[in-house]
């Protein structure tokens, strides 16, 4: 009994040299982590141009230096993946790592040929990370991949954290933005909006950026929207259209008004914004019926008079229009430019009956009529019910 | 031979684990991919069919009490056409561990191990497999009692922390869809996996009681579950992505993410493959083994399982990719799965009739 044993212990230790680690080991010394990716197209020579940050582990731990740089920028050219991949391994000398990397930039140029290949390519790799988002930049890419960012050491993290931060409390960015996302929408009608990041009051790439005391210098910042259809940049929203946009698909549940009246003005955030679709057809025309709620909170009040519930009403009542007049403005927009924003043409294509027949060609979605009602309440109107008056008053 | 014997619900658990295996991690895809948003009623038709089907098979096993499959063919087809049905059935089992065999392999080499040869993972995971078949089939009873409730509140848990990804417009349109095309998955889905659990049969004269009322159940239990895992894919995942990709359920946990720090929880998903798995095929390999002892009345199932791991990794690997793997699906799983999920249960029963009219009509001669 005691020899079978011994001989199942034997086996058994042998057994274990047949393990995975032999053939899937990774040396964490032998890999080049990844943290961004920037991609750019040149339609002149069909060339792409690809960016990696490369993590430098001992630049991470160390203080910010220039020879001690959080990750590295190295860039290739080549026609097809299978060329990137070896003139990367030829320059970088690791084992690309994709795993952790935060971020992608593309150029708009590139955005406008279409991503197809880039997504399907990302989509293809198992140890793919599809919750990551994309962007992408008017500024040359060359300039936003070769910038340090001040708070966080790297890029691809900081881009991410920004736009992170902005769809879920500016609501200028959406939180479909993700590479899941656009691969989602490659084979529907359906719109992805892309957040749009250039190079702030700078014309040559900034890797000195922790000896500037000046952040805004050289510093990524978001300046609009890409709009998406299927894998093609098909146009772009400023920061304030993106905001609009993204209320009435409902994607966006805070966000910033300023209200002006008689020279005075009071700053107004709304939060837990919830708005329901529904589209009908009456008479042959049909008709997408918003219904949008939100909540109130004061956060400047510089009216000259103390908040009653006769002018909290009134306040109610200006907001109210001033927000249906913004959001009727950029549906209007999207029509004119030829835009669907607010995914019509899908919403069409799913209305199924006898009434829906000849609303099913393509550009039917620009009949449809907006019938938007807004209400709201104030659930916060702060420390001060009647603001202080000074010589302005 | 020891004579085993199992209780109703190890039975009940035994079916929904067999049928589980790797199908709720395959099928998902090709169902989603050519029936869109109605793709999650399929199983549910899938299931409704077998069950009527099943209980052909049961009528069959009623007609020889505490007899296996094996047994039946020898005495419903004697000495050499029940062996050659016998056979068949052998062979069934021992296609059935094969694919599910390759079918681990390839998950394994494509997700977790991209550079270990596939045979490794393919020797390692039979050798376990042999040694819970040695052990016999109240051992893989057992452990199934206790891995299966840990699976499905797993796939729970791990469901609900999907919902932030759910969208109730992933389900428009419902219409209109591809009848062709439903009917032919409808009709696959038979085979891969419900017409498989027909092998159960080998093993069910060692249930103490209430076998076939288990039995049904345990399909119609994992018909719903089947239903809700594509029903969860389709709303978690949406019809284009699940349809483009191998493994829906793996992309899904691989885009779970609770915060920035807690994401990627793919290989909680990988080891629920791994244990549903384990015991698909356990369940198989014991009923191959047991078919050649009963068949060959051999007493010693160690020595016919060993060998058995070298057949059954040399038939794994008569793929060469999951591409070949897929199209064999498409083109030949429901011919396949009907020769012994109908056609020979009905040879079986329509011999058996015969057989029982005419000794009946000789006992009457003989009056």
């Amino acid at each position: 009994m005691r020899v079978k044993k011994m001989i199942v212990v034997i086996i058994v230790c042998c057994l274990t040299y047949c393990l995975s680690g032999c053939w899937d080991m990774v040396e964490i010394n032998q890999l080049a982590i990844i943290n961004m990716t920037g991609i750019d197209f040149d339609p002149k020579t069909k060339k792409l141009k690809v960016y990696y940050h490369i993590i430098n582990p001992k630049g991470i731990t160390a203080k910010p230096g220039v020879d001690r740089a959080p990750f590295y920028s190295f860039h290739v050219e080549g026609s097809n993946t299978s060329q990137i991949i070896s003139k990367a391994n030829n320059v970088i000398g690791r084992n690309l790592f994709p795993d952790h990397y935060q971020a992608i930039v593309v150029t708009d140029r590139f955005a406008k040929a279409g991503i197809k290949n880039t997504i399907n390519f990302h989509e293809r790799q198992v140890e793919r990370r599809s919750f990551i988002h994309l962007f992408v930049t008017e500024s040359p890419l060359e300039k936003i991949m070769k910038t340090y960012m001040t708070l966080d050491k790297l890029e691809g993290t900081a881009l991410r954290a920004l736009a992170e931060n902005q769809a879920k409390e500016f609501g200028t960015v959406s939180k479909f933005s993700r590479m899941k996302d656009i691969a989602e929408n490659m084979e529907t009608s359906a719109t992805t909006f892309l957040p749009i990041v250039g190079i702030q009051d700078s014309n040559q790439p900034n890797a000195k950026r922790y000896e500037e005391i000046n952040a805004n210098l050289g510093n990524l910042v978001l300046t609009g929207g890409a709009i998406m259809k299927k894998d093609q940049m098909i146009g772009r929203l400023g920061l304030s259209d993106m905001k609009s946009t993204l209320i009435l698909r409902g994607e966006n549940e805070r966000f910033y008004n300023t209200l002006h009246s008689n020279g005075k003005m009071m700053d107004i955030q709304s939060i837990n914004t919830k708005v329901n679709k529904k589209l009908t057809i009456e008479d042959g025309t049909p008709i997408w019926k918003v219904n949008l709620y939100t909540e109130l909170r004061i956060l400047d009040n510089n009216l000259d008079e103390p908040l009653t519930l006769q002018n909290q009403n009134k306040v109610k009542e200006r907001y109210k229009k001033f927000l249906i007049k913004q959001l009727i403005a950029i549906y209007e927009k999207g029509k004119k430019q030829n835009w669907d924003l607010f995914d019509l043409e899908a919403t069409l294509q799913r209305s199924q009956g006898k009434e829906w027949k000849n609303m099913h060609k393509k550009d039917s979605w620009k009949k449809i009529k907006l019938d938007l009602e807004v209400n709201c309440k104030f659930i916060d109107v702060g420390e001060i019910i009647d603001p202080y008056k000074g010589k302005g008053s | 031979m020891e004579r085993p014997q199992l209780s109703s619900w190890q039975f009940f658990l035994l079916t929904i684990s067999h049928l589980i295996g790797s199908a709720f991690f395959y099928i998902p895809s090709t169902l989603v991919g050519t029936s869109k948003q109605i793709s999650w009623i399929l199983p549910l038709i899938a299931g409704a069919f077998t069950i009527i089907i099943a209980c052909l098979w049961l009528h069959l096993a009623s007609q020889y009490p505490k007899h296996s499959l094996i047994q039946i063919c020898l005495k419903v087809g004697g000495k050499y056409v029940g062996c050659f049905f016998a056979l068949l059935y052998i062979w069934y089992c021992l296609q059935i561990t094969s694919w599910v065999t390759r079918d681990i392999g390839n998950f394994a080499k494509m997700t977790l191990l991209p550079h270990t040869p596939i045979t490794m993972f393919h020797i390692m995971f039979l050798l376990i497999i042999c040694y819970a078949s040695i052990k016999g089939i109240d051992t893989i009873a057992r452990t199934n009692e206790l891995l299966l409730p840990i699976v499905i509140i797993t796939l729970f848990i791990l469901f609900l922390l999907t919902i932030p990804d759910w969208k109730w417009e992933r389900f428009e349109p419902l219409l209109p869809f591809d009848w062709n095309a439903s009917v032919k998955n409808t009709s696959n889905l038979m085979a891969f996996p419900f017409f498989e659990s027909f092998t159960l049969m080998i093993i069910i004269p060692y249930v103490k009681n209430k076998a076939k009322k288990n039995f049904l159940l345990g399909m119609g239990c994992y018909t719903l579950l089947l239903s809700m895992v594509t029903f969860f894919i389709i709303g978690t995942l949406g019809v284009v992505r699940s349809s483009h990709a191998i493994y829906p359920l793996y992309t899904i946990m691989q885009e779970i993410q609770i915060s920035p720090l807690i994401e990627h929880l793919e290989s909680t998903i990988s080891m629920i493959l791994l244990t549903t798995i384990f015991v698909k095929i356990s369940i198989t390999y014991y009923c191959c083994v047991l078919g050649i002892c009963q068949l060959f009345q051999l007493k010693d199932r160690t020595w016919v399982s060993i060998p058995l791991i070298l057949l059954v990794s040399g038939i794994a690997m008569a793929f060469e990719d999951i591409v070949e793997d897929v199209d064999w699906y498409n083109k030949y799983a429901f011919a396949n799965g009907a020769l012994y999920g109908i056609i020979l249960p009905l040879i079986l029963l329509a011999v058996s009739g015969i057989r029982k009219f005419s000794n009946r009509q000789k006992e009457n001669i003989a009056k």
